[in-house]
């Protein structure tokens, strides 16, 4: 009977402390992305996802390894990147999934330090989550850069965390001329005006040449690069092999978590 | 089986010091479960040592290209920002035009502009102004929060309480806790009689946005402000004290927690503190309300010179300093309180209500009119302003006296008592006045004549 109760006691404390580590790591998913378009990333703009990227390297493992690009806080200025850091209280994370499931079964997951200079950045995984969908627990860590320093981590990793220029392109002034669907409404009441501009810019007269067509040769304004905004950016360099265990199609995306869901 | 008399009684006595302390426990439990609810504060980031290049980053941006509606909001933005952290009022009316040129690019769906405008105008204190621009944001985004509570503080400015109170109960389906939504609500119960649940309320906030690193510091300073300033309302000195000086050490520069220290010191005429604080707080933001704390500080130590000098700029800020009339409500106060000026003050007070019909406005004017001696009217205004027994010591002081003159002593007897035992010091005169008026009028027995010692300004 008493040995019974030790070990219900035990059970429970087991049950207890597990329940107790899920609910410090639990974190609930940050909804929103893109360029501070949503109102819980303008308040959290740290946790802003702009883009996500995967592609070969450009090196001589090229056929044996996979980039994975996971860009965060967009539209820092270079007056702010002193002062603009990966947000300590942030999960950042890419999410895999194989074959023709939607279900996350591999994650690599990034947590950094305190801010600075010497900001650390450690990346756990790849591996299987402990737990999947709208909620995120760390796995194992792997090891931890430096921001802006490349480091080479075990199995084969390359990893950088850092500020990097914003590769987004779009001349978003130019879309609106083209499809002016937002100049009406609340100030113009009635139907939209007719388009300002047919094409983009930038476009040379050699092209118009050989297509013979009249693009726009004007400068254009891309709003990102041109204006020489950046991001901070998580890449990781990996061999395919650890990303394609159990099939050679994978799915990727990457989430934002905080502990309160703010 | 029959009890004991004693029995009976004692049980009837716990209960009673049972029912007593149910309240402080409540409170307390509710208070330490707030607590513990509260989120980790993150690192300061000083982002305002770089506003200046940040700004000419986007004004080159803008030279360059004048048709992009983005870059004009984010540079409005950015104009909206140094204003708060260096108080140059043309700021706001560069966030205003490039928000306005940012609106003429993309008239629809442009929330950002939209907000930035509500905010620019609120700052100007042209609240029917914004109350336009607030609106559209609502409608472009009636899931997000911020819209709303933007417009539940136009509405609480303008004493809209009624709307306010509205919108205060029918927030955006599944809103999560926000702090913007519990600065807004907290300043709806500060006025309406919930200073304790106000100061809760602007806690959490204040908690919640310092667990984002990448907020404005000056913005996580504000909350620290706001805190303070809700503690010494309720005579909580020394809480007030720690929130003033956590603002200083989240954002150096911020005037309205030096504004807050200097009050503090004058309200308990602690004078060489006052002067070191509201001469600090005054280079940064010259307002009438820092250079009073300035003035009163310089006479009490003996200084007539210097505090006349200082009475100048108090003039100065009126005749050029005072741009669409944002400090007419500080102006008229100081002048009602010392004496000076009247026929301005009057003209100041009722400029101001026309601009927001809101307490304070009410309670200025009504003020100013018994300064300038038209007690009867002056108590009009003051029913008004004290409507909801806003727990606002100097506002119920106001009422108090102004009742007495008008020959209601129960009712100034309440209003003063209320008072103290709101704010015990809550300033350096009028606390030790409404003190002797109510010793006065205890011995008296309410006559007004035993009143006739104090000046009531």
């Amino acid at each position: 009977m008493t040995g019974n109760r030790l070990r219900a006691a035990g059970g429970a404390a087991i049950v207890a402390a597990l329940a107790g580590v899920l609910f410090f790591y639990s974190a609930h998913p940050v909804r929103g992305s893109d360029h501070q378009d949503s109102p819980t990333v303008v308040n959290r703009v740290g946790a802003d996802i702009s883009d996500v990227y995967m592609f070969p390297p450009n090196n001589a493992n090229r056929d044996r390894d996979v980039v994975l690009v996971m860009n965060v806080h967009p539209i820092i200025t270079h007056a702010q990147l002193g002062t603009t850091f990966f947000d300590p209280a942030v999960m950042y994370q890419l999410k895999i999934a194989h074959g023709g499931s939607t279900v996350e079964d591999q994650v690599i997951q990034f947590k950094a330090g305190n801010p600075g200079a010497n900001q650390s950045i450690t990346l756990y995984g790849p591996g299987k989550p402990n737990v999947t969908g709208t909620q995120s627990v760390f796995i194992a860590p792997t090891g931890t850069a430096t921001i802006d320093s490349p480091a080479t981590l075990p199995n084969g990793i390359q990893f950088f965390a850092g500020h990097r220029a914003d590769p987004f392109f779009f001349d978003l002034s130019q879309f609106f001329k083209i499809i002016p669907d937002r100049n009406a409404g609340f100030h113009n009441p009635g139907p939209p005006p007719p388009p300002t501009a047919g094409t983009f810019r930038g476009f040379s007269s050699a092209f118009n040449s050989l297509h013979g067509v009249s693009c726009d040769t004007s400068a254009s304004n891309e709003f990102l690069s041109s204006n020489g905004l950046n991001v901070l950016t998580l890449v990781v360099e990996l061999p395919r092999s650890m990303l394609t265990t159990s099939s050679p199609l994978i799915h990727v995306w990457a989430t934002t978590s905080t502990t309160t869901g703010n | 089986m029959l009890m004991s008399r004693r029995t009976v009684w004692v049980a009837a006595l716990c209960a009673l010091a049972a029912l007593i302390v149910w309240p402080w426990f409540i409170e307390r439990r509710m208070t330490l479960e707030a607590q513990a609810a509260l989120p980790t504060p993150a690192p300061v980031i000083a982002d305002y040592a770089s506003r200046e290049q940040v700004v000419s980053f986007y004004e080159r941006d803008a030279r360059r290209h004048p048709d992009d509606q983005i870059i004009a909001r984010l540079l409005a933005t950015q104009y909206l920002q140094r204003f708060r952290e260096r108080n140059d009022v043309g700021d706001l009316l560069r966030a205003q035009a490039q928000a306005q040129h940012s609106l003429a690019l993309q008239p629809r769906n442009n929330i950002g502009a939209d907000m930035t405008m509500t905010s620019a105008l609120l700052s100007l204190h042209q609240f029917r102004s914004a109350l336009r621009y607030v609106h559209e944001a609502e409608q472009i985004e009636p899931w997000n929060p911020a819209p709303t509570a933007q417009e539940i503080s136009l509405q609480t400015e303008l004493g809209r309480y009624d709307v306010a109170d509205k919108l205060l109960r029918h927030p955006p389906p599944g809103m999560r806790r926000n702090d913007v939504w519990d600065g807004a609500q907290a300043r709806y119960d500060e006025i309406t009689g919930g200073l304790a649940h106000a100061r809760r309320l602007i806690d959490r906030a204040m908690a919640d946005a310092d667990a984002v690193m990448d907020n404005p510091a000056e913005t996580r300073a504000w909350y620290h402000m706001r805190s303070g300033e809700l503690a010494f309302s309720a005579g909580d000195y020394l809480t007030a004290e720690q929130r003033f000086n956590e603002a200083l050490a989240i954002f150096p520069s911020d005037a309205k927690a030096l504004s807050g220290l200097a009050r503090l010191a004058w309200a308990n005429r602690r004078w060489p503190e006052a002067l070191r604080f509201a001469a600090r707080a005054a280079e940064l933001l010259p307002t009438p309300e820092t250079l009073g704390y300035e003035a009163d500080a310089q006479r009490a130590l003996g200084d007539p010179g210097a505090a006349a000098q200082t009475e100048d700029l108090i003039g100065a800020v009126e005749r050029v300093g005072n741009a669409r009339g944002i400090n007419d409500r500080a102006l008229a106060v100081y002048y009602a309180e010392h004496r000076e000026h009247l026929a301005d003050a009057l003209r100041i007070a009722r400029r101001d209500l026309a601009a927001r019909d809101d307490i304070y406005a009410e309670d200025t004017l009504a003020w100013v009119l018994g300064a300038n001696g038209r007690w009867a009217e002056a108590r009009k205004y003051a029913r008004e302003a004290t409507r909801f027994d806003t727990e606002d010591a100097r506002l119920q002081f106001h009422a108090g006296i102004i009742a007495l003159r008008n020959d209601d002593v129960e009712e100034g007897r309440r209003r003063l008592g209320f008072a103290l035992r709101l704010s015990p010091h809550f300033h350096p005169d009028y606390a030790d006045q409404a003190k002797r008026a109510l010793a006065e009028l205890a011995g008296a027995d309410g006559s007004k004549t035993a009143l006739s010692g104090d000046k009531w300004h």
